[in-house]
């Protein structure tokens, strides 16, 4: 089951009418936790991470308010940060084995702990990026492996938002299989066309 | 079962009920509907006495049972089948199986585990770097508001001073690596590590308390790493055994290290950044700089006093080579010489830059 939706703390109302200007529908959702947009998937078969994310970028710019995309498949998962200076992935291997070499261990972790401080202060909760950088798939010995989407879950609790995002996605069918999910068409476009052709 | 999270249940109804999570699914110890409504989640109740009954909830508070039961597209025969199928061989356990298979519940549910700990956030750090005196000049690179300290001829102690976002003790052990070997060193309440760098390179690491994957081979690699680059060949035995200590809390491992290496005191594993700084404000010889980047950075290390002449007078030269190479791009814009002339001042310019930032490796 994968994931593609996006989560933020914006008002529902201005976020419905972000889906609506921009160019890529789907269905919002207005959660005790916070708003849960799910987007229709592009046209193509296969989609990267950057294309995925173009109508969440286009989102953020209107809302103002920065959001994690939550993408998911069997193999990785991502939550990227978007807010007004850019795109802040952070991403989850299946297989992950973390370097065997304690030196470069320690600097990758350093480095990751460091990334999680700023993008938690990033999303305005400075105070998370600890409890964010805890989440890791590193295998433990005598552990199963963590689920990907669980880690995704995990974001979403350090965020206090609403991890029912997880495992949604409009790329395997149309239901959004979320309770009062409101479904935004965009708005069609201006009649530049319309009036051009009128007058002739 | 209800379909949310025992974060999701915790944040908008009641955590104590939940006793095993799995995939975003967790089972109560009662019956779900309240929590479904109040999470807006998919609930459903499985009992199994002497026959199996099922009653599921929608989001809404509704209820449906037995074979109206809300199931996944097409599970509504597998549902039927679990409710009245007889056979010896259909077990109980099988019977709940197919049940949750119908209504798409995770049969991991049938034999809860727990809930993971929500992530938490590891105790606050402190971290310093041990460097050479080329550190005094150099402080400026890290990019961190930051002090440097001479502790004596052959050493300096750099460490942020807590105001504006800091860079990692590792990577500014990196950045402060020059001729002589530094040393990233961190502790908290939890967990005390250390990293050796050569240059620009991390050579050896170790952790006590972490995650680092710490194995007889590596202590043993470290410690010798320790003793020599810090002078002390014959502790190294000494070092080893501490490295592989457990019966010591991280931190004070650290400073047993700090000690057993001949360190100037300095607080490696015992101060807090803030005593540190407190400290550092009255040593004679310490230097405070600011956050800084870029060419900002590397005009500061080159005008000050604790930068080596020779890197100086190389970055002199680094500079007037690239505006003769600009000089000479415009020249060639304007038709005058060959472009070929421009590509070699490019990488006369670009070879001098490298050796002003080169770190050399430490000869052992």
């Amino acid at each position: 089951m994968s994931t593609y939706a996006l989560v933020t703390r914006a008002p529902a109302g201005v976020v419905a009418a972000a889906v609506r200007a921009g160019r890529t529908g789907g269905f919002v959702v207005e959660d005790p936790l916070g708003v849960i947009v799910l987007f229709d998937p592009p046209g193509r078969t296969y989609a990267s991470t950057g294309r995925l994310a173009k109508p969440a970028r286009a989102l953020v710019r209107y809302t103002g308010a920065p959001a994690w995309l939550l993408l998911c498949d069997e193999e990785l998962a991502e939550a990227v940060l978007i807010d007004a200076e850019g795109e802040w992935p952070l991403r989850w291997a299946r297989d992950w084995e973390p370097p065997g070499d304690p030196a470069r261990y320690l600097a990758d972790r350093q480095d990751r702990d460091a990334y999680c401080a700023d993008l938690a202060a990033r999303f305005g909760a400075a105070d998370r990026g600890g409890a964010l950088a805890m989440v890791r798939n590193d295998p433990v010995p005598g552990d199963r492996p963590v689920p990907l989407p669980d880690l995704l879950r995990r974001l979403c609790a350090v965020f206090d938002l609403p991890d029912v995002a997880v495992g949604r996605s409009l790329l395997d069918g149309d239901e959004p299989g979320l309770h009062d999910a409101g479904r935004i068409d965009v708005a069609p476009p201006a009649r530049v066309w319309h009036r051009l052709f009128a007058g002739a | 079962m209800v379909r949310a999270s025992a974060y999701r249940i915790g944040r908008l109804a009641d955590v104590s009920a939940v006793i095993g999570e799995h995939d975003g699914w967790s089972r109560l110890d009662r019956d779900p509907r309240s929590t479904g409504a109040a999470t807006r989640a998919f609930a459903c109740v499985l009992r199994l006495g002497s026959r199996l009954e099922v009653v599921t909830y929608s989001p809404d508070g509704s209820s449906r049972s037995s074979f109206d039961a809300r199931t996944l597209p097409g599970g509504d025969t597998l549902l039927r089948q679990a409710l009245t199928y007889e056979d010896a061989r259909y077990t109980r356990q099988a019977r709940l199986a197919d049940a949750c298979r119908a209504l798409g519940v995770p049969v991991e549910l049938l034999a809860p585990t727990p809930s993971p700990a929500p992530a938490q956030a590891r105790a606050p750090r402190t971290s310093v770097v041990l460097a050479g005196p080329e550190a005094l000049g150099d402080a400026g690179l890290t990019g961190q508001s930051a002090w440097t300290v001479p502790l004596s001829p052959r050493w300096c102690l750099h460490f942020w001073d807590g105001a504006g976002r800091e860079t990692t003790a590792v990577t500014a052990a990196l950045v402060l690596g020059g001729k002589r070997p530094s040393v990233a060193w961190w502790w908290s309440a939890d967990e005390a590590g250390l990293v050796v760098a050569h240059g620009s390179k991390a050579v050896g690491g170790h952790e006590w308390g972490g995650s680092a994957p710490v194995t007889g081979d590596s202590t043993a690699a470290v410690g010798r790493l320790l003793a020599a680059d810090l002078a002390v060949p014959d502790r190294a035995l000494a070092i080893v055994g501490l490295l592989r200590r457990t019966d010591l809390t991280p931190a004070g491992a650290l400073a047993s290290l700090a000690e057993t290496l001949g360190l100037p005191a300095a607080g490696i594993g015992r101060a807090t950044t803030a005593s540190l700084v407190e400290w550092a404000t009255g040593v004679p010889g310490a230097v405070h700089t600011p956050a800084m980047t870029g060419m900002a950075a590397f005009r500061y290390a080159m005008r000050s006093t604790g930068t080596p002449p020779k890197r100086r007078a190389g970055g002199a030269i680094a500079l007037a080579l690239g505006l003769a190479t600009g000089g000479l791009a415009v020249v060639w814009h304007g038709g005058g010489v060959s472009g070929w002339w421009v590509l070699v001042g490019v990488l006369i310019t670009a070879g001098s830059a490298w050796g002003v930032g080169r770190r050399h490796p430490v000869r052992q």
